[in-house]
């Protein structure tokens, strides 16, 4: 039997991946605040999965892996949250002097935001992952633990819906074949 | 901008591009993993030793541990005491009998209110239903000007809202588990629980909207209405 992971050595295995997966945590949740419990959450996970990885160089899609999951757990468990309104709006941070853009990127990250929240937990980690951190299709399909054609499914359907929502609220919206916003990644 | 999608995706990426570092948390992070408790079974197999004497204590324990958890919450609530007294002895009772359910108590005119909290259905779940899934007993002697008075839930009642309550979570998980919409979800899970009440002869008033918040707003205040009556128990499921 494995010996238990010390705090430390995921501390130092995590360093370089840490920036990447607190945002995916946050922008997969509702808030920030909701987003760093998820992140923390994982952490703990990871902890006690750590004996178990073998080969350390696979630790970021490993711990990507554990964020996922646990993200879907959280998204299965709180059933009765989905009613309740947005607590916070911590969507935004000041990018400047410059009032009007601020308040427009403001309003455009949350009225973004509450569209990804209407997404089934795996179609929004999809769109997450692809449209915001560049990763592509077969490393969602990786981290996802599904096929490829899953991971394309639930990305079409995943815009299909935020299209449609644009179109209810009165937004034009013509995401399909936009390359990533984040780091300019493309689906294959 | 082509499209005022992508437009605001770009806006969500900046305005969540900052994070706090991990130089900044680390102590936080380490402090946080060094007080997390090692899981049982890992601590029991790494240790066979302990691991049977573990085992056969929960064996001989079983019984008795079954017993209690079946048992009913009793709550004894003082009322002459002050809010904050009451609030402070309800919570360490709950706890005493293993209520995940956070506790608590308020006055008005009508008297001593005492009201369950849960975070998620699967919670209430735990408290209110035993293994067999028959309601758990809620009881609550309230003790006021030297005169005690028991009342406990009607267990009819607790038990049909437990039956609609389980059937609506079970179907939000058949959905969630098709990948149905957040929206759709909410619409079809919500008109089961209205549909479910009302066949019981619960009169669940118009919504003031169709926003899902004040469906069930007006489903809470309907159940509310109908389980309570003459008990001094609260139902709230949610944050």
């Amino acid at each position: 039997m494995a010996a238990p992971a010390q705090p430390q050595e995921l501390v130092a295995l995590l360093a370089p991946v840490h920036d990447e997966a607190r945002r995916l945590a946050r922008r997969l949740c509702r808030s920030d605040h909701e987003g760093d419990d998820l992140f923390q959450e994982a952490v703990v996970r990871a902890l006690e999965k750590l004996p178990a990885l073998r080969d350390r160089e696979l630790f970021r899609f490993w711990f990507f892996r554990i964020l996922v999951t646990s993200h879907y757990s959280r998204a299965r468990r709180s059933f009765w949250r989905r009613f309740t309104p947005l607590e916070h709006d911590d969507t935004a941070r000041a990018v400047g002097d410059d009032g009007a853009a601020w308040a427009e990127q403001r309003f455009r990250a949350a009225r973004v935001r509450t569209a990804l929240t209407r997404l089934p937990a795996e179609q929004r980690a999809a769109v997450v992952m692809f449209e915001l951190h560049g990763f592509t299709v077969e490393e969602i399909a990786t981290i996802q633990g599904a096929s490829v054609p899953a991971v394309k499914s639930r990305l079409s359907r995943g815009r299909d819906q935020l299209r449609r929502y644009y179109e209810r609220i009165g937004v034009s919206a013509e995401l399909a074949g936009v390359p990533a916003v984040a780091r300019g990644g493309s689906e294959s | 901008m082509s499209d005022e999608l992508t437009t605001d995706l770009r806006a969500f990426a900046q305005a969540t591009d900052r994070v706090p570092s991990l130089t900044r948390t680390t102590s936080a992070l380490e402090a946080s993993l060094a007080s997390h408790k090692e899981p049982l079974m890992s601590k029991i197999f790494r240790r066979p030793l302990v691991a049977i004497a573990i085992l056969l204590l929960i064996v001989v324990a079983t019984p008795v541990a079954y017993a209690l958890a079946t048992d009913r919450f009793h709550l004894f609530v003082d009322a002459d005491q002050p809010t904050d007294t009451i609030n402070s002895s309800l919570q360490q009772q709950a706890r005493a009998q293993g209520a995940r359910a956070d506790v608590s108590a308020s006055k008005d005119q009508d008297g001593v209110h005492v009201q369950f909290k849960w975070n998620s259905l699967k919670e209430m779940f735990a408290d209110c239903l035993d293994g067999s899934g028959a309601p758990r007993a809620f009881e609550a002697s309230v003790a006021k000007d030297g005169q005690t008075t028991t009342t406990a839930l009607d267990p009819d009642k607790h038990r049909k809202l437990m039956a609609v309550l389980v059937e609506a979570d079970q179907l939000a998980d058949q959905l969630h588990a098709q990948q149905v919409s957040e929206d759709e979800c909410t619409r079809r899970v919500l008109a089961l629980i209205r549909d479910r009440l009302t066949a019981l002869g619960v009169a669940v008033p118009a919504a003031t909207s169709d926003a899902p918040a004040d469906q069930v707003r007006a489903l809470e205040q309907a159940v509310q209405t109908w389980l309570s009556s003459g008990t001094p128990f609260q139902f709230h499921v949610g944050k």
